[in-house]
């Protein structure tokens, strides 16, 4: 399975785009500055999303016997 | 037949028991003590019967008293001292009333203790992504718990640890994999340990010492969903998340894919918007900019025109004057000249005449008239007799000649009277 190496952590990126949501509320935007913010975020939205199209999870069974 | 030592006689004496192996043998509790926090000790004892029985505090997994009923395995032996035990490697309570009972002394030692206290609750992970599943392959709870996880997310990563969840091993088994999972598995976001409904003995392992401590230490946040809707076991108390069921654990584990597609969506939005807003806003900003700037370069773009508007007029005007002018100036030349033209004609008629006059004046005419003209020795006219002294010689011009008199006398007084 290539499934293992998870390049985007869904934690990380919703966290980073609510700040970056906050951080637009919360202040006046300047263009320049914040048009790759912007960006940014609709990237994220767009991988979270992509992410939660995933339909299979994956379940390893650890090979030990408990006692 | 050679004697025996004591020691020998109790060794051949337990080996001989040995053969009984592990017995388990269900009676009631009686002289229950915990001596130095080492030992236990108790009698357990029927209708008829009594027994001396010892195990270790660590072989101690639950809570027992006087007059309950318990099932103990062990091991009969014969003590050194010559007194006979029956040496407990495991003590469980026996029947639902003994169970009960001993759920509520338990209970109530470690809520005590405080392992049950809300402030030792974490929270779990937003998005657990991770998750160290702990049950049984066979357990419905095992299938339940990812079917729904299924049904609400995709694309997470279950570490399925197999253990038994019901009887004399499930206790150890359940702390081992709690061990390993806190220990082994990296970037571990929760564990969950399921296990479908029972009685309160098949709930037994959940209620065990052990297993609620070690689920109470666990690093990773846990939850535990053992049992139906009623069922309450200790271990579920001890964890950080108490789930009804295998299904609520996974409904408590995770948030559904349609609940985060909305909120992502929302995020997205209010982004979208934040970003629209502004753009709008910089548009008036522009908007108003630009409409100042008409008005600021308007003005002098009007004055300009104004102005070369009235160089305009002021040109044609001076073109007017000029040319009126130019006709003024060409009229009054004109006049000039004929008012000149005229004053030398009069000029002329005046000299005319004043040559007539002149010439009707000329003395020649006069002297031809009988007048003469006198004059003195330097020939200077005498206009006045006054002029004229006695014996002074005088020249008198005619109109044809003149004559030398001397003068006799003067008379001032007599004026001519003509």
């Amino acid at each position: 399975m290539n499934m293992s190496a998870k390049p985007f952590n869904f934690t990380k990126g919703y966290e980073e785009l609510e700040h970056i949501v906050a951080d637009f509320e919360s202040r006046e935007l300047d263009l320049e500055k914040d048009i790759p913010k912007f960006e940014r975020g609709l990237e994220l939205a767009q991988k979270l999303q992509q992410r939660l199209k995933e339909i299979e999870n994956k379940v390893v069974e650890i090979e030990k016997k408990f006692s | 037949m050679p004697a025996l030592t004591v020691t020998q006689l109790i060794e051949a004496i337990n080996a001989t028991l040995s053969a009984l192996e592990d017995v388990v043998v269900e009676g009631e509790i009686d002289e229950f003590k915990i001596i130095h926090n080492k030992w236990v000790t108790f009698q357990l004892k029927d209708e008829h019967s009594s027994i001396g029985c010892f195990l270790t505090v660590w072989q101690y997994k639950t809570q027992v008293e006087d007059g309950m009923l318990v099932r103990a395995t062990g091991r009969p032996t014969l003590r050194n001292k010559g007194f006979f035990s029956f040496v407990v490697t495991n003590l469980q309570p026996a029947g639902e009333g003994a169970l009960k009972r001993a759920f509520e002394l338990l209970r109530t030692k470690l809520m005590q203790e405080g392992l049950f206290a809300a402030e030792r609750k974490r929270p779990l992970p937003r998005f657990p992504e991770h998750i160290a599943l702990i049950t049984s392959r066979d357990a419905a709870a095992y299938s339940d718990f990812l079917k729904v996880l299924g049904a609400r997310q995709g694309g997470l990563q279950i570490s399925f640890l197999h253990t038994q969840v019901q009887g004399q091993d499930a206790p150890p088994q359940l702390v081992a994999a709690l061990e390993h999972a806190n220990t082994h598995l990296n970037d571990l976001d929760a564990i969950v340990i399921v296990r479908g409904g029972g009685s309160l003995e098949d709930l037994q392992a959940f209620n065990d010492e052990t297993v609620i401590r070690a689920v109470a230490a666990s690093r990773t946040p846990i939850i535990v969903g053992v049992g139906h809707e009623r069922d309450s076991t200790l271990a579920e108390l001890a964890a950080d998340l108490r789930a009804s069921t295998p299904s609520n654990a996974a409904e408590l584990l995770v948030r559904s894919r349609e609940e985060l597609l909305l909120a992502i969506r929302h995020l997205h939005n209010s982004l979208a918007g934040q970003l629209h807003e502004h753009l709008q806003q910089q548009r008036q900003v522009i908007a108003a900019a630009v409409s100042i700037l008409r008005t600021r370069t308007a003005v002098p773009q009007q004055r300009v025109q104004r102005q070369l508007e009235s160089l305009s007029a002021m040109r044609q005007r001076l073109r007017q004057t000029i040319t009126t002018r130019t006709g003024e100036t060409t009229r009054i030349r004109h006049l000039l000249h004929e008012a000149f033209h005229e004053k030398l004609k009069q000029q002329y008629i005046t000299m005319n005449q004043l040559t007539r006059m002149l010439r009707s004046l000329s003395p020649e005419k006069t002297l031809k008239r009988g007048y003469t003209i006198t004059r003195n020795q330097r020939g200077v006219v005498i206009k006045s007799a006054r002029h004229v002294v006695a014996g002074e010689e005088i020249a008198t011009q005619f109109t044809d000649g003149s004559i030398t008199s001397r003068v006799h006398g003067t008379d001032h007084q007599k004026a001519l009277a003509l």
